[in-house]
């Protein structure tokens, strides 16, 4: 499998990956403990104890991306790498770019990149589609959640189940 | 390999706070290596 170099940058509260494309594109990966998000996840406490809030994508806002196999190659290899000193209990809980045009391509996309590494990871993946509504524009976000196979998985999807309810939760009156 | 599909409205505070949140993240770490990038690249000339 061919893959750009990465730098992976350790943070108090996140790790920050970044490479750079034959393309002059720049892309980062970022992991940030759940610990930064305290407030959301309150009463779940394995998303609490073991989650990390990741994302990736060009740094470059509104940049045409070619296409370009050695990117998802490298994003499996960052997440591989990130994973590979964690517990098995980690969960990864994925959001995906908020590039409206681009969203559900990158979803799909994502499903590529996540089989890239997720068999020799022994990996899962719940996704949740999350629609936020403003008068007739409609926001899509994808919400995934990334467990080990060996991971208790009725606990992981138990909060996953309990997040979406939150999530739902809390409207203005 | 979508098992749940959600449909908010944009008041829904929780759900705005936790997204907005990421964003926010993110674009923190591309502004600081936005800034990096240009510092290389000034360092160059």
């Amino acid at each position: 499998m061919e893959f750009y170099t990465f730098e992976r940058s350790d943070q108090s509260d996140a790790i920050r990956y970044t490479f750079y494309t034959d393309n002059n594109l720049t892309y980062i990966a970022f992991f940030i403990s759940a610990l930064d998000f305290t407030d959301h996840f309150e009463g779940h406490d394995y998303f609490s104890e073991f989650g990390w809030v990741c994302g990736f994508g060009p740094v470059e806002d509104g940049v045409k991306i070619p296409g370009d196999r050695k990117i998802s190659q490298t994003i499996s290899q960052i997440f591989i790498d990130f994973l590979s000193n964690k517990p098995k209990e980690v969960v990864l809980i994925y959001h995906c770019d908020d590039d409206k045009d681009q969203q559900l391509a990158r979803s799909r996309k994502f499903n590529g990149w996540f089989l890239l590494f997720s068999e020799a990871m022994n990996l899962s993946i719940e996704i949740t589609q999350l629609d936020i509504v403003t008068g007739e524009t409609i926001d899509l976000n994808f919400i995934g959640y990334i467990y080990s196979n060996e991971a208790d998985k009725e606990k992981v999807l138990g909060e996953a189940k309990t997040f979406s309810q939150y999530l739902l939760a809390s409207l203005r009156k | 390999m979508i098992a749940n599909k959600i449909v908010v409205s944009a008041e829904n505070i929780k759900a705005m706070e936790f997204i907005n949140k990421i964003k926010a993240r993110k674009q923190e770490i591309k502004a600081h290596l936005s800034k990096g990038v240009i510092l290389a690249k000034d360092l160059k000339k």
